[in-house]
């Protein structure tokens, strides 16, 4: 589970900060305490900009971040379709207590994109 | 007491050789005694409780009301005083129901949420009750928060006696005092207490105790509410149905009388059988033992969690457990490592969500020992926190 890739983002934490364009949505883990709060700059019904806030664990903190690099471009129609599966492409096949911090940011985008 | 022998009687460790189970704040493992008490009701006593005439019926109804007695014992409190319930969080929710008072209530700041929902869920219903917090002070509530925050308008004080996130025991004879000398009601949450220190109601005072019997060795879905007879009898019944009535006509309905009265439908019978084998193998040890062992045994992670260089021990001296946080990872990630190690330890807030934003952080790990833990265990958690620092 902590790969290096992993590892890296958790260390380095990329696209960390803030935006004002409207589109946010905080997201909570309540059982662990991860938090997240994401900002989505959205053009041509695509994604050019993600930045977050979080504090989390190394898997929340490090998907986050890399879903801040890996849905720049993408559609907001896919990304809010998007099923929770798609974390375990980048941290496997984990535990379902992980799986909450894994999706805690996928979701959080996911809730700030539904008015959208 | 040997804890090496102690474990032979505890089939999971046969089962999982390399498990080293840290997690007994949340539940314990069970003993042979334990299991063999469940089956053995299954198989040879089992029937319905309080209800049919024949033999069968009535080696059941007494292998429950024995259980019940054996309860009483333990607490110092006589049988009619024990309620069965389902765990801690169902008595206090059955006391918030069922317990009419009046006045403001008075709650701790390191209330695990089962001590403190059900009570704000009452404040919110009853227009005018207000709620107040004690606070902690180094992992134990401040006696001076209680004398000031425990006033004349408060009509109850909802406590641990040990906090499920510091391990520590609370001053609670004094508290008590302060509350009774000001007319409140005192309830008191012991799921962490009971397994590890010798409990007596009428010495301790309180008006009310909760605790669960799957934190001392007994099945799940076990817990105990204990109340003075007195104000039990006053309380109106909780869930309403079978066994709790004295009469039912169409116009009207009588009570049965205490603890019945709050058991309504068919009880988790097998489960008090075994919490009362739980009882008689803790006290075949003895209490004073296994507080004194698992003192012993946190004392050391204490000291040697401590010198560990950004490691930050939140449990006060005389806890039966360890709370720590890290300057290097997330308790969940501490917890993740030490699990790739065989070891079972909590990470979170431990259903303690305000008292880990008065500590203005996101959760600890804890390690919580037991009977069956050994010096060795707590070196192999030693290693595996040096491991994980090494991880991130």
């Amino acid at each position: 589970m902590y790969k290096e890739e992993i590892m890296d983002h958790n260390k380095r934490p990329r696209n960390t900060g803030e935006l004002d364009t409207g589109i946010s949505a905080e997201g909570e883990n309540a059982s662990c305490g991860d938090e997240v709060k994401v900002y989505l700059q959205v053009e041509d019904d695509k994604i050019q900009n993600l930045k977050h806030e979080t504090e989390g664990c190394a898997i929340c903190t490090a998907m986050i971040s890399i879903l801040s690099e890996d849905f720049k471009h993408k559609e907001v129609t896919e990304v809010r379709e998007m099923g929770k599966e798609y974390v375990k492409d980048f941290v496997g096949d984990i535990s379902p207590m992980r799986m909450k911090c894994a999706t805690l940011g996928l979701m959080t985008i996911q809730e700030a994109l539904q008015d959208y | 007491m040997s804890p090496q022998k102690i474990r032979e009687d505890f089939p999971i460790f046969q089962k999982r050789e390399n498990l080293v189970y840290l997690d007994n704040a949340a539940t314990t493992q069970k003993p042979e005694q334990v299991i063999e008490a469940v089956q053995n009701f299954y198989e040879k006593d089992n029937a319905n409780v309080g209800r049919g005439l024949y033999d069968l019926a009535n080696d059941a109804t007494q292998k429950y009301e024995d259980a019940r007695r054996k309860v009483a014992e333990f607490i110092g409190a006589s049988k009619d005083e024990v309620v069965f319930v389902r765990n801690t969080s169902e008595a206090e929710n059955l006391l918030a129901h069922s317990l009419n008072f009046e006045g403001d209530i008075v709650l701790s700041e390191m209330a695990h949420h089962s001590e403190q929902l059900p009570w704000r869920r009452k404040a919110e219903e009853e227009e005018g009750t207000k709620i107040d917090y004690l606070e902690t002070e180094k992992g134990k509530i401040s006696l001076e928060s209680a004398r000031e925050k425990i006033t004349e308008d408060v009509g109850l004080v909802a406590i641990s006696h040990v906090s499920n996130v510091f391990g520590a025991e609370n001053p609670v004879e004094k508290i008590v005092e302060i509350a009774h000398e000001r007319d409140a009601l005192v309830v008191l949450d012991a799921a962490q207490s009971t397994p590890h220190i010798p409990i007596d109601v009428r010495r301790l005072d309180v008006d009310f105790l909760c605790f669960s019997g799957h934190k001392m060795l007994g099945p799940s879905g076990t817990g105990v509410l204990y109340g003075r007879k007195e104000l039990l009898q006053e309380m109106k019944p909780y869930q309403v149905g079978g066994g709790m009535i004295r009469s039912v006509e169409k116009g009207d309905i009588e009570y049965g009388e205490v603890p019945g009265k709050f058991e309504a439908g068919t009880p988790n019978i097998a489960g008090a059988v075994g919490l009362a084998a739980a009882i008689e193998y803790l006290e075949d040890i003895g209490i004073e033992n296994i507080q004194e062992h698992s003192q012993r045994l946190s004392r050391k992670m204490i000291q040697s969690l401590e010198d560990i260089e950004g490691i930050e021990v939140l449990s006060p001296s005389g806890a039966n457990l360890v709370s720590f946080t890290s300057e290097y990872a997330h308790p969940h990630d501490i917890a993740e490592v030490l699990n790739q190690e065989g070891i079972a330890v909590r990470a979170g807030n431990h259903c303690a969500q305000p008292q880990m934003q008065e500590l203005g952080i996101n959760g600890t790990a804890r390690a919580s020992p037991y009977i069956y833990n050994t010096e060795g265990d707590m070196e192999k958690l030693l290693k595996a926190v040096k491991k994980s620092k090494k991880v991130f």
